[in-house]
C-alpha cells in the first residue's frame, strides 16, 4: 500500500479533537511512508442532500505534506472520481453526512476502506439502518465506547493513541515545592455546552484558579460560564496558539474534563464525548487528568491507569472530592502517579506506531 | 483451457453485429479446443429475434432479460424504470445478475472472463463479480461502454469510479484505436490491446463482381441494421439525387432488420422520394445465402455514424470485392488503405455520396482494382483465422494485471447500502 485519500466529512478550519486526532493520524501514515491527501468539505454541509446535490457539494483540499495542491477547491464529483487512483480510502466523520455512501459506492473490492468518527454524527441512525458490511471495509474508532455502536460483523479495531513520544514532557519532582494553598487547573475544549464546565467551575475549592483554553462557538453558553464563575478564579483565555496551551497545561497541577449527557439548558445528548484527547495530552505535559466520567473518558483513564481520577458526571462535590485529594498528596506520590501514568501511555497509545498497529490488525499491507 | 464468455444478449436474441462477432469467437475458441462456456441473459417473448443456433458449447441464460434496448416508450418516459432499472442496468449494477454469476463461477473454475458487453446486464457488478475469482478478465470492447456507463450515473448511486478502478484489473481488448480511445475515459485497463474485428476471408465466396457496363441497372446494397444511425436515410437522398441527375437506372437493396417504428419512416421518405421502382427492402437474409449474392451487385453503400466502433458488414463487402463508399472516421477506416478514396463525411453530405457513385459508374474498373488492393490490405490485418484468433488465444495465457483481490461482497454491499440514497 502507497497512498491513502482521507476524506473528512466536517470542514477541517476547526481545531476540535477530532481535527486533531484526524492531523495525527495522517501524521502517523505519513511516518510510515505512505502518500496521505485530505480532502474536507469546505463548509457545513447538509447530511442528506440527495445525489445531484450532493455531487455539487465544495470540498476543499487540505494541507498536507504530499498535496500539492492545498487549499484547492474541488466538487464532491472531482472528489469521488479521484478514489480509483489511490491503494486506501479513509473516511473522517463518516456520520456526518450521507457522502459516506457514495464513498462506499465508489471504492471497489480492492482497496481497503477506513471508516472513524469523532462524534459529529447525524446520520448514525441512518447508517447503522442501511450499511451493509464487506470484507475490504474497516472501522478503526477513537475508543471502544464508539467501537460498541456498530453493527455486528464488521472489521473494528480502537487502538487508541494520543500523544507523540517526542512531546512527552515529564515534570522534574520538586522536593522543596511548598503544597500549594490552592491547585492550579485548566479546562480545554470549544465553549460548548457538553464539555459541561460550569460543573468544573462549581467544583473548584476556594483557593483553586481555572484557566479555560478555547474557541466560543457559543456565546450564551460562554455568558453563562461567566455568570457561573463570579467570585471566583477563572480566566476565559479564548483559543490559544498550541505552544501557549501547552505551556499552560505544563504548569497546571491537573486539567479537568466534565464533558456530560445532561446540558446546562436541559437538553439531553447521546454521547458528549467519543474520546478525550485531552486526558492524554495533560499526562504528556505532566499535569493528572481528572474527568467525569462519561463512557470514552473512562475508557481512557483506564488505558492511564488513572480510573481512580474519574468522578460522577454531573456532580461537582464528586470533583472537589478528587481535587482535595490531589491537593493533599505528597509531591513525590504525584510524581509516581504521573510517571505510571505516562509508562502506561506510552506502551499502547502512542501516535509513533498508530498506523502500524492498525496495518498489523487487520493485515493490510505486508 | 476454460473460458467463460459473458455477453449482454446472444442469439435468438438479436440487435446488430456484435454478438454474432461475439458468437463467432466463441466458436473459434471452441474449435482451437478450448473448453468454452457461455453466460448471457434470458431471452423470452419480444426478445427472441432469430432461431435460437444450434451451438457446440453449453449456453446459460442465466441473467435477466434485456430490454433496455427495446425502445418501449412508456417505460422509457418513467422516471421509475430509468431510476430503478435503465440506469443500474446500463451504468452500475443489477444485483441478481451478480448472484447468477458469481454461483457459476463457484461451480466451475475458469482461466479466462471474456466479457464482450456488460451493458445492460449491470456493467459494474458483472466486472466486480468476475474479478473476485482468480480468472484472468478480458473486456472485449466493440462499442462504447464508457460513455454508456457515464452516462448513466444521474440518479444514483455513483458507481462511476468503481469501475474506473475495476478497468485497472482487466484486460481491454478494442476493435479500434477509436474504440480504445473512447473506452479510456473513465480510467484505463491495466493492458489495453487493439484487435480489428475479423471475418474469415477465405470462407468469403470466391466468385466476384462484374465490371458494370453503360446501359445495365446499377445495383447497390446496403446490409445490416436498418435504423436511422446507419445512415439509411442519407443512402436514399443520394439515389433521389443519382436519379435527378439522370442516373435514373439504378436500384438499392436493402438487407436486415429494424425497429418498425423506422421502417415505416423510411418507406415513406423511399415514397416521397419517388424511388419505390428503385428502392427494395428485401429484410434479413442468412449471412451464407447474403454473401453469396453480393456479386449481383456492383457497389454497396453504408453510410453508418462516426461513432461506429467497426462494422463487419463493410468488411464483408469489400471482402466480396464490392467496392464501398462509408464514412471516414469509424474504426472500419483504421484497417484500410490511407489513400482509399470512397468516404464521405457523413451521411447528410449527400453530394459527396453520389460524387464517389458516379465516380464508381464511371469507371467500375477502376473501382474494383481499388477494392482488391483495399481487401488485401484489410486481410493481412483483419483475417480472423490467420491473424485475429492466434491474438485472442494469445490473451487467454497472458499475464493477470491483478495485484490484490477483490472482496466477493464489496459490489452488492455498496448497492444495497447505498441504494436508499437514489431512492430518499
Amino acid at each position: 500500500m502507497k497512498s491513502i485519500l482521507f476524506i473528512n466529512l466536517h470542514p477541517f478550519n476547526v481545531t476540535g479533537g477530532g481535527e486533531t486526532f484526524t492531523a495525527n493520524t495522517i501524521k502517523s501514515c505519513a511516518l510510515a511512508g505512505l502518500e496521505c491527501d485530505l480532502v474536507a468539505f469546505e463548509r457545513p454541509t447538509p447530511s442528506t442532500s440527495q445525489l445531484p446535490h450532493r455531487l455539487e457539494t465544495t470540498m476543499v483540499q487540505a494541507v498536507t505534506k504530499s498535496c500539492a495542491h492545498a487549499g484547492r477547491r474541488q466538487s464532491w464529483r472531482a472528489t469521488l472520481d479521484a478514489i480509483p487512483s489511490y491503494d486506501a480510502i479513509w473516511v473522517q466523520q463518516y456520520l456526518g453526512a450521507r457522502h459516506t455512501f457514495d464513498v462506499i459506492t465508489a471504492t471497489a473490492g480492492d482497496q481497503p476502506l477506513l471508516f472513524t468518527s469523532h462524534g459529529h454524527e447525524p446520520q448514525l441512525q441512518e447508517f447503522i439502518t442501511h450499511y451493509q458490511p464487506a470484507g475490504h471495509h474497516y472501522f478503526v474508532e477513537v475508543s471502544a465506547y464508539a467501537l460498541s455502536r456498530l453493527p455486528a460483523g464488521v472489521n473494528s479495531c480502537a487502538p487508541g493513541a494520543g500523544a507523540w513520544r517526542s512531546l512527552i514532557r515529564p515534570r522534574r519532582p520538586n522536593p522543596s515545592q511548598a503544597k500549594p494553598q490552592g491547585l492550579q487547573l485548566v479546562a480545554i475544549g470549544r465553549i460548548l455546552a457538553h464539555k459541561g464546565f460550569e460543573h468544573t467551575i462549581a467544583g473548584l475549592g476556594e483557593n483553586d484558579s481555572l484557566d479555560v483554553i478555547g474557541g466560543c462557538p457559543d456565546p450564551t453558553y460562554l455568558a453563562f460560564l461567566r455568570d457561573r464563575a463570579v467570585g471566583k478564579k477563572v480566566k476565559f483565555h479564548g483559543l490559544l496558539s498550541r505552544t501557549l496551551l501547552e505551556e499552560r497545561i505544563q504548569v497546571a497541577d491537573a486539567l479537568v474534563a466534565s464533558s456530560t449527557h445532561k446540558l446546562y439548558d436541559g437538553r439531553t445528548i447521546a454521547q458528549p464525548e467519543l474520546l478525550g484527547l485531552v486526558l492524554f495530552e495533560a499526562v504528556a505535559a505532566g499535569a493528572l487528568p481528572i474527568c467525569s466520567d462519561c463512557p470514552a473518558f473512562v475508557e481512557v483513564m483506564g488505558h492511564l491507569g488513572l480510573r481512580e481520577w474519574v468522578y460522577k458526571e454531573n456532580r461537582p462535590d464528586c470533583l472537589r472530592e478528587k481535587l482535595n485529594r490531589w491537593r493533599l498528596m505528597p509531591v513525590d506520590t504525584r510524581q509516581a502517579v504521573l510517571t505510571r501514568a505516562t509508562e502506561k501511555m506510552m506502551q499502547t497509545c502512542l501516535w509513533d506506531d498508530y498506523w502500524p498497529r492498525i496495518n498489523n490488525h487487520f493485515r493490510l499491507s505486508p | 483451457m476454460k473460458i467463460l464468455f459473458i455477453s449482454n444478449i446472444l442469439p435468438p436474441h438479436l440487435r446488430g453485429g456484435y454478438e454474432l462477432g461475439a458468437l463467432d469467437i466463441a466458436k473459434a475458441f471452441h474449435s482451437a479446443g478450448c473448453h468454452v462456456t457461455f453466460a448471457t441473459s434470458k431471452t423470452l417473448g419480444a426478445l427472441r429475434k432469430t432461431d435460437r443456433p444450434n451451438l457446440p458449447f453449453q449456453v446459460h441464460e442465466i441473467f435477466e432479460p434485456i430490454y433496455v434496448y427495446e425502445e418501449l416508450r412508456t417505460l422509457d418516459c418513467s422516471y421509475v424504470w430509468k431510476r430503478s432499472h435503465r440506469e443500474p442496468a446500463l451504468g452500475g449494477v443489477v444485483a441478481s445478475n451478480c448472484v447468477a454469476l458469481t454461483n457459476l463461477l463457484d461451480q466451475e473454475s475458469y482461466d479466462t472472463v471474456w466479457i464482450f458487453n456488460p451493458l445492460g446486464l449491470g456493467p459494474v457488478g458483472i466486472l466486480e463479480t468476475a474479478l473476485c475469482g482468480s480468472s484472468r478478465v478480458v473486456v472485449h470492447l466493440m462499442d462504447n461502454i464508457d460513455g454508456v456507463i457515464r452516462d448513466h450515473q444521474t440518479t444514483g448511486p455513483y458507481f462511476a469510479p468503481r469501475f474506473a478502478r475495476l478497468k485497472q484489473s482487466c484486460i481491454g481488448v478494442s476493435c479500434s484505436e477509436k474504440t480504445r480511445r473512447e473506452n479510456s475515459v473513465l480510467g484505463k485497463y491495466g493492458e489495453h490491446l487493439v484487435i480489428p474485428n475479423g471475418i474469415s476471408f477465405a470462407k468469403l465466396p470466391s466468385h466476384r463482381p462484374k465490371p458494370y457496363r453503360k446501359g445495365e441497372t446499377f445495383r447497390m446494397v446496403y446490409f445490416g441494421q436498418i435504423e436511422s444511425h446507419k445512415g439509411i436515410d442519407g443512402l436514399v437522398d443520394a439515389c433521389a439525387g443519382l436519379a435527378k441527375a439522370g442516373r435514373c437506372n439504378i436500384s438499392l437493396d436493402l438487407f436486415g432488420k429494424g425497429s418498425a417504428d423506422y421502417r415505416e419512416t423510411l418507406a415513406k421518405r423511399v415514397c416521397a422520394a419517388g424511388l419505390n421502382d428503385i428502392v427494395h427492402f428485401q429484410g434479413q437474409k442468412p449471412k451464407q445465402e447474403l454473401m453469396n449474392c453480393l456479386s449481383d451487385y456492383h457497389a454497396a453503400v453504408m453510410l453508418v455514424g462516426v461513432q461506429e466502433p467497426f462494422g463487419y458488414a463493410m468488411l464483408e463487402a469489400i471482402g466480396c470485392g464490392l467496392p464501398l463508399v462509408t464514412t471516414a472516421g469509424t474504426g472500419f477506416s483504421e484497417v484500410m488503405p490511407a489513400e482509399y478514396p470512397f468516404y464521405v463525411r457523413s451521411s447528410s453530405h449527400t453530394t459527396e455520396v453520389i460524387k464517389h457513385l458516379a465516380s464508381i459508374m464511371d469507371d467500375h474498373s477502376s473501382a474494383l482494382k481499388i477494392v482488391a488492393d483495399a481487401a488485401t490490405f484489410a486481410r493481412a490485418r483483419c483475417d480472423f483465422d490467420e491473424s485475429i484468433l492466434p491474438e485472442m488465444l494469445k490473451i487467454s495465457t497472458s499475464p493477470i494485471p491483478r495485484a490484490k483481490a477483490f472482496d466477493e461482497d464489496s459490489v452488492l454491499a455498496a448497492y444495497y447500502g447505498s441504494v436508499f440514497t437514489a431512492l430518499a
